[in-house]
């Protein structure tokens, strides 16, 4: 499941993986955005963990074009999950009335439904095409990570290009 | 400014980079890249540069007298090239306004330049001032990791009591203003009645010689009316209805529909009118003539709300009458008389020379009682009530007001002015 080692969820990986998907689809279901969340973030954390668990079992590390796609396409589903569950929401509000205002404010809100999915999704695939761009830049620099004060730098510089790059255009307002 | 969310996906960044960097392995970094991606994508394509809303959110009507459909009409406008994709409005109401049409929170989204017009229905949700708003409006990126929050400041609603067409009571205050009212002054002048006779002078229009009396008398009489002016009043209402539960909420509305009805009739009539609210929650409205002031007085009394008086009524009676009110003026005290202290303060008043007069609304007799004390503690009330009601009639003119009858009718039959005993 996801290229984590069976060993590593204690060989467990068939009944995790069901309850998982459980989750995600009764939270779904049911309208419970905790939960769905739940199931979400418990296959984020499931992945991070799985990856760390082949660095210790040394078993085959996984293709890391494959486990970005993974991470994107988790968040992706965790954020469209939590928009249709908005959407849900709102709409049961609605649901059942037929005058002008109900009718009108029901139209914006298929809208933004509509625009919110096209919006993530253009969004996810463009994180990944620039984190597959920005794997292979790093693959041409060929920086060994066992130089520990270069990686250090190395980070510290991202974390601040990171920031620069959060705040640059978006002044917190108050 | 970021969002929560924006956090949480930095922390984990961080905490993969640490992973990483701390068991050297860089497939582990480089799940640092799709998120530092999506931030970077979020900021550059979620939202414009800068984002510029008008907001407007207006309540119609913003006064009403009740039994009507009230609609709150919200205009959002992107005044900025780039779409809003993900905005969420939410406009505050409180817990009695529940919108029957459209719904006070909705997500949207606004094309460049362009705006949303939204509504929100509901019915009349009772007398009372009601702050609709702030409307508030989020803009967010796709993912929500950005935030922009414009609000607009809280418009009001007043539902206020409806004033009944009535017949006033005749009042006859001894303090009168100089202008022409509907008040008796018992000095000649122009009117409506009769007031005395005087002999013709050069001038007097003929149509009011009296022929009879000339014949009598052998020279030309006059007839003379008496001159009608306005007053100073001061209306009182006592909103301490402490008395039975579920009588309680009727009683007082009672009260605050009389006093608006009253306040109203005598303003047209062209009197100064002022109001005290006395009970749980206090106000006062100095006596002003005219249409302005009688929305004023309404709006106070909207915002009345039944509970017990901390200070007794009696002493703001005298209190305030006396600071705002001239010598002699009248004085009128709605209320339903459970609080015997009252007549002191009558008597105070009376004393002083005002023009007292009490329209007491009485309390119904509840259908059944839930025990035996219960009944018994009813009559004690009453029978204390009907003590401090023989105080106050030798003191004030006082009218009892029972449930069924149109106030008109009461206060139609109100003709007793002076008191008879004042000490």
């Amino acid at each position: 499941m996801l290229g984590i080692p069976s060993q590593a969820i204690l060989g467990l990986a068939v009944p995790a993986g069901i309850i998982i998907a459980l989750s995600g689809v009764l939270g779904m279901i049911l309208g419970l955005s905790r939960l769905a969340s739940s199931a979400s973030l418990s296959l984020i954390s499931l992945l991070v963990w799985g990856k760390i668990a082949t660095n210790i079992l040394k078993t085959p590390p996984p293709d890391t074009a494959l486990l970005l796609s993974q991470f994107v396409a988790t968040i992706f589903l965790m954020e469209a999950s939590r928009v249709v569950l908005s959407y849900d929401e709102e709409y049961r509000e609605l649901n059942g009335r037929d005058d002008n205002f109900s009718n009108i404010a029901s139209l914006e809100l298929v809208g933004w439904l509509r625009g919110q999915l096209r919006g993530q999704a253009k969004l996810g695939v463009s994180t990944l095409a620039l984190s597959m761009v920005l794997l292979v830049i790093g693959g041409f620099s060929g920086v060994s990570i066992s130089q520990v004060y270069f990686s250090a730098a190395l980070v510290l510089l991202f974390v601040g290009a990171l920031l620069f790059l959060l705040i640059h255009r978006r002044e917190p307002e108050g | 400014m970021f969002t929560k969310k924006a956090n949480l996906y930095f922390s984990l960044a961080s905490v993969l980079l640490v992973l990483g960097l701390f068991l050297q392995d860089w497939q582990v970094s480089a799940l640092v890249l799709p998120l530092a991606s999506l931030f970077f994508l979020a900021n550059l394509w979620g939202l414009p540069e800068k984002v510029e809303l008008h907001l407007d959110h207006r309540v119609i009507p913003s006064n009403s007298f009740g039994g009507e459909d009230i609609s709150i009409q919200i205009m959002v406008e992107n005044r900025v090239k780039g779409e809003l994709s993900n905005v969420e409005l939410e406009e505050q109401l409180p817990d009695k306004i529940v919108p029957r049409q459209g719904t006070a929170h909705i997500r949207t989204r606004i094309p460049s330049m362009g705006r949303v017009e939204l509504s929100i229905g509901f019915p009349d949700p009772g007398r009372g001032n009601y702050t609709i708003g702030p409307l508030v409006a989020r803009v967010q990126d796709p993912f929500g990791l950005y935030l922009v929050e414009k609000r607009q400041e809280h418009e009001t609603l007043s539902v206020m009591p409806q004033p009944e067409r009535i017949r006033g009571p005749a009042l006859r205050p001894r303090h009168l203003g100089p202008w022409p009212g509907t008040i008796p002054a018992n000095i000649p002048g122009p009117g409506s009645e009769f007031h005395s006779l005087r002999s013709y002078v050069v001038g007097d229009d003929l149509r009011r010689i009296n022929w009879k009396a000339s014949a009598r008398n052998r020279r030309l009489m006059i007839n003379e009316t008496e001159a009608e002016r306005v007053t100073d009043v001061m209306i009182v209402l006592d909103t301490d209805v402490t008395f039975y539960e579920p009588s309680e909420a009727e009683l007082f509305e009672r009260g605050v529909r009389a006093a608006a009805s009253v306040t109203s009739l005598l303003l047209k009539q062209g009197n100064r009118v002022g109001v005290i609210l006395q009970g749980h929650e206090r106000g006062i409205i100095p006596p002003k003539f005219g249409k302005k002031h009688e929305r004023n007085v309404l709006f106070l009394l909207a915002a009345a709300k039944p509970g017990p008086a901390a200070i007794p009524t009696s002493y703001v009676v005298t209190l305030l009458a006396r600071l705002m009110l001239p010598s002699k003026a009248q004085v009128i005290l709605i209320s339903p008389l459970l609080d015997p202290s009252i007549v002191e303060g009558m008597r105070e008043l009376a004393v002083s020379g005002y023009s007292t007069m009490i329209l007491s609304p009485s309390p119904p007799e509840p259908p059944r009682f839930e025990s035996e004390a219960e009944d018994l503690a009813y009559r004690m009330i009453m029978l204390e009530r009907s003590n401090t009601l023989l105080a106050l009639e030798k003191i004030c003119t006082v009218t009892q007001w029972p449930i069924g009858i149109p106030l008109s009718t009461i206060l139609s039959k109100v003709r007793r002015t002076r008191p008879m005993v004042l000490a």
